[in-house]
């Protein structure tokens, strides 16, 4: 399945004649438990990211108990304190395919959702294509038997 | 939706805000400020299946491995 990246505002001195940045980018739900599925919502598909890792209130809106989880602080790319997350059993709902996944859930996470190593890369072969405009992200099922 | 479109109306949008868009990603129907409000409010307005899409605290240049 291939999917083209979206637009979203830049804005940075260094760069005054670029007003966008394009991003992979994929609608996902979620389900806790034996809950309904949440209404999609955007992720950035990130393979920096170890893990997926959701905003706190999408947690909230499926039923978990976030602060429950077993938590961990995540750092990024500079130094300092990290954005405290909380983890938990979920499944993700994302190009057709149902997967099983361990989450973290912040309340301090600037986007919805980011899909990162464990969760996602794990389970697709992903292409990231600048060819075309705007560029598309292809997803192919990792099976395993 | 256009790009341009699109980029118009996340920066437009507040800050830390949620906004619901049409199914088929062609319409923004709510903004509000948090996720379920955005969901109720696309609900309203009669779609069942609202794409929603959180902007950040600004639009300035990301790397998006925590913290954000």
């Amino acid at each position: 399945m291939k999917y083209p990246y979206k637009s979203y505002p830049f804005n940075h001195p260094a760069f005054p004649k670029q007003d966008r940045v394009w991003r992979p980018a994929l609608n996902v739900s979620l389900i806790y438990r034996h809950g309904k599925p949440c209404k999609p919502f955007e992720c950035i598909v990130d393979s920096g990211s170890d893990y997926c890792l959701f905003h706190g209130a999408i947690g909230d809106a499926i039923g978990i108990d976030v602060k429950s989880g077993a938590t961990s602080s995540i750092k990024g790319l500079a130094q300092g304190m990290g954005a405290e997350f909380y983890f938990h059993k979920v499944r993700l709902l994302v190009a057709g395919e149902v997967l099983e996944i361990a989450a973290g859930f912040s309340y301090q996470l600037s986007v919805a959702g980011l899909l990162g190593q464990t969760g996602f890369f794990d389970n697709f072969i992903v292409t990231f294509d600048f060819t075309p405009h705007p560029p598309l992200v292809e997803l192919q099922r990792i099976r395993r038997n | 939706m256009i790009a341009e479109e699109r980029i118009k109306i996340l920066k437009e949008a507040k800050p830390d805000s949620w906004i619901a868009f049409s199914a088929d990603e062609s319409r923004v129907l709510a903004s509000a400020s948090t996720y379920l409000e955005a969901v109720k409010a696309a609900e309203a307005q009669g779609e069942d299946n609202p794409v929603i899409v959180k902007t950040p605290d600004d639009w300035s240049p990301r790397v998006f491995s925590p913290p954000l």
